[in-house]
């Protein structure tokens, strides 16, 4: 060791003794080395603590009292993509079993493992049958592209309750890396959230409400899939039925609620006011409502038959409840630039017909900005026909919202003229836009009733109805779109497509379903799973008006700035130095 | 020291092929970052990430191209004889140099902020970008910077020829960034893939740009750094055994 401090002026040591501490040397470093190897200490410095547990996830898995068993098969020959899929969910599970290593144990399982084609068939069957949808991937193996099927999931089993979960969020068959990424990402609330479903008895209650016109279930199949995953869902008619929605409490004064939150999904017709008083008390009762309602009717069947038709206002007669509530639905449409496709046959020459896509104004296509938990890091959602809300002043309801147009965006107030010319048309933008209208508002508070000041049963039947004039602290969701939630049906075969499958990409590309699911993950007050989520990436993007505008001067300044200054910079040191050594 | 340092920087930046090095480079990554198909404006995400996945490769030749002169020309000229006579020790000299050719990597690097800007500016909303992940990464780059560095270094000290130390330095740099992870993919190893991996540069300066430091990542680079210090240093000595 003497030798490392010592001059060089001296031949001291020689070759055996450098070569001797160039050893040690050695030595000492892969010593340090091995010892920090034991030492965890990390920090995450993205702005979302990106790769960090959050504190939920953390509770949960230190709070597990039996083993949870999760079975990865993503494993075996994968494409780069799907491999770091893989790792990061390798690490996520030794992350958790950092916390709690008893009671999480994983293993990774290669589904296509067996020579036998029989067999390897069985497996994937079996795996189908336990919730698992698999992809078929094309990979290159050895310069030829050979079709594999993979499985991007895996069984989250807990006692003798397995819950699948999909690891991958697409349907494509050559999944990118953003997808992967975002995936990534989602990953810890997925896995939390299937280790929360394993290991959790009560379910709580959904019931979509019926009678009034509101889609038929085959019209919301996928999210109601989506949604019995964690709840029970049902469907429900009132009827006037005072005890449609909840129970009186024996000897009490008031009701308690049979379900815990309710979806109104498109409504056509007007509600009996009996019903809208039931509904009313199961807010005030602490109810939570999901309402997907429209502001205008675009009377689509007459579009399709004259290739125009006049939206009027849809008389559904909800509009005092919101109102009370804090929100009014706008008699009105929104055309957005940031918008669905449409393909429309043309015959630009002669009577040749063609296929040309246009922008469809009228299905806006809304980008989540906001860094809410319920949009944070999904798809943009679609809309169809969609109206502008506003917030209304309502005592102690704090409203966010959600979901806005595009800053390229205009209000057209009723009456609108419908018509496939629109793709024509040209918006208007620079005299009327109207930019970032609201179309998802989330309201948060104790709700007074709507029948406030006007009691609308005989005075003596108040007790039989149990009602509260001030509500408990609860949540409700608008959307000023019945659409949102409708998948897409063939009738002809009797099946539904998933909700934000695009017809144009042959893929789901939208993020309705999430959107929605995480909405009622939210508003049922999943506050640990919530958590999570609000951590979730959020991706940020680049203005995409100004990358196409701007493009050709970012890629000059891009390229030459740096190249510039560093130039000026070396002739100012050569000035310099020149000036300095003339001066000596 | 710091005379031997502030002399080591002066050299570089006084001579032309310097000059033409960092101009070379921060053309390279601006073609890619920009101008390129699949750039920075066609995905349209607010984050540098191309920079980190595209600045290793480039790094592969910058580096070198700063670190080839320090020893193999003093070797060329003689004057190595002068400089170990001084009052410093070898581990000073090698110091000073390594020192040296890391300021010019970060001074090549400086640069690359405009792009910083221009992300920042173009975000929506207008500065959503994750400040502290792109810190992260900037740390890993600047690891990884120095570690070639010290690669380049010593393949600096053992020729006298800088054109050979320059491509000794990629072809180790190289190695060690991928030649352990394209071992590992031969099927032979099995379980030892994973340890094989990490051996290897490249596993560490990916978990790195994710923005996550981890104390054994950067211990990783420390020993790398430590290792072909000590390597120059006794291909130093070596001129007297």
């Amino acid at each position: 060791m003497k030798g490392l401090l010592s001059g060089s002026g001296g031949t001291r040591g020689g070759r055996a003794g450098d070569l001797l501490e160039l050893g040690a040397g050695i030595g000492i470093v892969l010593l340090v080395l091995f010892i920090g190897s034991f030492v965890r200490l990390r920090a995450d410095l993205t702005s979302e603590k990106r790769y960090t547990l959050t504190d939920a996830t953390r509770e949960m898995v230190v709070g597990l009292d039996d083993v949870v068993y999760v079975r990865v098969y993503l494993h075996g020959a994968l494409p780069a993509d799907l491999r770091q899929l893989s790792q990061a969910t390798r690490d996520l599970l030794d992350e958790m079993r950092v916390w709690n290593p008893e009671h999480i144990q994983y293993t990774f399982i290669d589904p296509s493992a067996s020579e036998d084609e029989r067999t390897r068939n069985e497996v994937y069957d079996d795996l189908q049958k336990q919730g698992l949808r698999y992809s078929s991937i094309r990979l290159r193996d050895k310069g030829a592209f050979t079709e594999r099927i993979v499985f991007p999931g895996a069984l989250v089993t807990y006692r003798d309750k397995t819950v699948p979960v999909q690891l991958l969020k697409t349907q494509l068959r050559t999944p990118d890396a953003e997808i992967v990424n975002r995936s990534i990402n989602n990953l810890e609330y997925e896995l939390a959230s299937a280790f929360r479903q394993a290991s959790t008895l009560h379910k709580p209650r959904i019931a979509f409400l019926e009678g009034n016109g509101e889609l038929p279930e085959l019209y919301v199949m996928d999210v109601t899939n989506a949604l019995k995953e964690t709840y029970e869902v049902d469907r429900v008619r009132i009827n006037g039925k005072i005890d449609a929605l909840s129970k009186p409490l024996e000897g009490g004064n008031y009701r308690v609620n049979s379900y815990d939150a309710l979806v109104v999904a498109k409504p056509e017709k007007p509600f009996d006011g009996r019903d809208k008083y039931v509904i009313d008390q199961f807010v005030m009762n602490g109810g939570k409502v999901l309402w997907l309602v429209d502001g205008m009717n675009a009377h689509l069947d007459s579009l399709r038959k004259n290739q125009f038709s006049i939206a009027t206002p849809m008389e559904h007669g909800l509009d005092d409840l919101l109102f009370a509530y804090g929100v009014r639905v706008n008699k009105d449409l929104v055309l957005d630039k940031s918008c669905a496709p449409i393909e429309i046959w043309t015959q630009p020459y002669g009577n040749q017909r063609k296929l040309e896509r246009f922008p469809w104004y009228f299905e806006p296509v809304s980008i989540p900005e906001s860094t809410h938990p319920i949009v944070s890091n999904i798809d943009p959602v679609h809309l169809r026909f969609a109206s502008s809300l506003d917030t209304v002043a309502a005592e102690g309801i704090r409203k966010t919202v959600l979901l806005t147009s595009s800053p390229y965006s205009r209000i057209m107030r009723n009456p609108v003229r419908v018509s496939l010319n629109i793709v024509e048309m040209d918006l208007g933008l620079d005299r009327n836009a109207t930019p970032y209208q609201p179309f998802a508002v989330l309201l948060e508070g104790a709700f007074t009733s709507a029948y406030a000041d006007r009691l609308l049963v005989a005075p003596d039947t108040l007790r039989l109805w149990g009602y509260r004039e001030q509500g408990k602290r609860t949540a409700q969701l608008v959307v000023g779109d019945g659409e949102v939630i409708a998948n897409r049906v063939d009738h002809e075969k009797g099946m539904y497509y998933m909700l934000g499958y695009d017809r144009y990409a042959n893929a789901k590309i939208y993020g309705n379903r999430e959107f929605l699911v995480n909405a009622m993950n939210y508003l049922l007050d999943d506050h640990s799973l919530i958590s999570i989520r609000s951590r979730a990436i959020t991706l940020r993007q680049l203005d995409p008006e100004r990358t196409v505008l701007e493009r050709a001067y970012l890629q000059a300044f891009n390229t030459a700035a740096p190249v510039l200054v560093s130039v000026l910079a070396g002739l100012l040191f050569h000035y310099f130095r020149r000036r300095r050594y003339s001066q000596a | 020291m710091y005379a031997l340092i502030a002399k080591e920087v002066r050299g570089f930046l006084g001579s032309l092929i310097g000059h033409i090095t960092v101009v070379v480079f921060l053309l390279l990554t601006g073609l890619f970052l920009w101008v390129f198909p699949d750039n920075v404006l066609d995905r349209g995400y607010a984050d540098l990430a191309p920079l980190f996945f595209i600045a290793p490769w480039v790094f592969l030749f910058l580096v070198p191209a700063v670190t080839m002169r320090s020893f193999s020309e003093e070797r060329r000229t003689g004057t190595i004889e002068f400089l170990l006579t001084k009052p410093l020790t070898e581990l000073q000299v090698v110091g000073a140099k390594y020192i040296a050719a890391v300021m010019l990597v970060v001074l090549a690097l400086l640069p690359t902020l405009f792009y910083w800007y221009s992300i920042h500016d173009l975000a929506v909303p207008r500065g959503n970008v994750d400040v502290g992940g792109t810190l992260g990464s900037y740390a890993g780059l600047l690891f990884l910077g120095a570690c070639f560095a010290a690669v380049g270094i010593f393949a600096s000290a053992i020729t006298d020829s800088q054109i050979v130390a320059f491509l000794i330095a990629v072809f180790l740099c190289f190695f060690l960034y991928l030649g352990f992870d394209l071992i590992a993919d031969f099927q032979v190893f099995g379980a030892l893939e994973g340890p094989i991996k990490s051996i290897g540069i490249q596993a560490h300066y990916m978990s790195m740009s994710r923005g996550v430091i981890d104390l054994r990542d950067v211990l990783y680079y420390l020993a790398v750094i430590a290792i072909f210090l000590l390597l120059t240093r006794t291909a130093l000595q070596s001129r007297k055994w």
